[in-house]
């Protein structure tokens, strides 16, 4: 039966209005989806959330670093604890490069009055920084020379991978050398693009 | 018998020179005085290293001056120095008044307590220190591996923002009120500090230091030392 009155957005064809409802509701659908992929493509990245983010993988890193540290100042480090502290550094360091989207580069904080500086200096709180909504360490340099920090973060990922091999290798004069190899290659990266507040 | 002593010294004239303060007190004085300046700038400056090498040696000198306070010399011991509230309150009275005041050989009733927050606090800043880990995980105390990354920060973080705000106002008072005797009172108090003698004192004062001998300051800076070192290498 060819539909009268109902408007099909479908409307090439006669057909029923059942079917006519199925093809609108599909519409509807196609729609729906059509505009929230567009809107997820055009909404800003989730700044708090991304930020908080990296920081847990950068925090995570740190803890394995300090693994890697505590291992080699004693006598017989312990190859497991060694190894999985490089596992970590190893799985997150391909991230490293994506932990820095758009939209998450550093706001402008609103200039210090004397009374923040003396609370600031008196309390040496870390969390107390006048940022607008998370707290991140991350230069704007990172986003203005990304050719720069993308090299610096190819080579702390090619380090972490040799890091990894050389604990499983077990070697602890090349696990030495390699860890300094390492942590050079992020106070590098730090010194150019890592706020010092602390 | 104080008061014997006081007038067989007091025979010849009313006022004279006295010994306040023993070699060991005095060094661990200024040594300390230098030791919080490195260490400040040495953090400051990321000089990790050196910042643990001159944290030791606070920690010794702490350590070495609360045994100085129990067999040192006269003025330096704990029981010569430390005085109850009401005496304190009594004292700061009379300090705070127009008068002179009565001058003190060794510490006052105040500045004994100053003087016991500033060495706990020093002690406890130190102490933190051994636990201490930086943000990155490359940096930490040597007893840093007993803890976990995140208790290390928060150590850290006391480390380098309360105690070490305490400790700066503390030295602050200290400082102020040294420099409030100088120029207020007319009461030198660093040149005694510097030649461990005390000049122009009133026949009506304390009597002098009776000093320790110096192999119990030997065995107390080589016990320090041994104590730090064990923790260092050998926990």
């Amino acid at each position: 039966m060819p539909i009268s009155g109902n408007r099909c957005l479908k409307s090439c064809r006669p057909h029923t209005t059942a079917k006519c409802r199925s093809h609108n509701v599909t519409a509807a659908l196609v729609l729906c989806v059509g505009v929230m992929s567009l809107a997820v493509a055009e909404a800003p990245v989730d700044r708090v959330a991304a930020i908080e983010s990296r920081v847990a993988g950068f925090r995570d890193m740190g803890s394995a670093f300090k693994n890697l540290g505590d291992e080699l100042k004693v006598d017989q480090p312990d190859a497991i604890e060694l190894e999985s502290a490089a596992e970590v550094i190893a799985g997150y360091a391909p991230y490293v490069r994506t932990w820095f989207p758009e939209g998450t580069e550093p706001r402008v904080q609103p200039p210090k009055g004397w009374f923040e500086w003396l609370f600031d200096w008196w309390s040496a709180d870390e969390d107390y920084v006048f940022v607008e909504d998370a707290e991140s360490h991350a230069k704007i340099e990172i986003w203005l020379e990304r050719d720069r920090f993308e090299r610096a973060a190819m080579e702390f990922e090619a380090m972490a991978e040799r890091m990894l091999l050389v604990t499983r290798n077990g070697d602890l004069d090349e696990i030495d050398t390699q860890y300094r190899e390492l942590r050079n290659s992020c106070a590098g990266c730090h010194d150019v693009f890592r706020e010092e507040l602390d | 018998m104080k008061g014997s002593v006081q007038k067989a010294q007091a025979g010849c004239s009313a006022r004279r020179a006295v010994r306040v303060w023993d070699g060991p007190t005095r060094v661990s004085h200024w040594a300390l005085v230098t030791l919080v300046i490195t260490s400040w700038a040495t953090a400051d400056n990321g000089l990790h290293t050196w910042h643990r090498v001159s944290g030791y040696a606070v920690l010794v000198l702490v350590l070495f001056r609360i045994y100085w306070g129990f067999v040192g010399g006269t003025t330096g011991r704990f029981s010569h120095f430390l005085r109850g509230p009401v005496e304190v309150g009594r004292y700061l009275r009379d300090a705070l008044g127009a008068s002179k005041g009565r001058q003190v050989i060794g510490h006052n009733p105040a500045g004994g307590w100053s003087a016991i927050a500033m060495l706990m606090t020093l002690l406890i800043q130190a102490g933190l220190g051994l636990f201490a880990v930086d943000v990155y995980g490359f940096e930490s105390g040597p007893l840093a591996r007993y803890v976990s990354f995140e208790m290390g920060q928060d150590i850290a973080e006391l480390h380098g923002g309360t105690t070490f705000n305490l400790l700066l106002v503390l030295i602050l008072f200290h400082v102020v009120a040294v420099f409030s005797y100088l120029i207020v009172k007319r009461d030198n108090l660093i040149f005694p500090m510097l030649t461990g003698v005390k000049w122009d004192v009133g026949a009506d004062n304390d009597p002098p230091i009776v000093e320790a001998t110096r192999l119990r300051a030997a065995i107390g800076i080589c016990a320090s030392v041994l104590f730090v070192l064990t923790i260092i290498y050998g926990l």
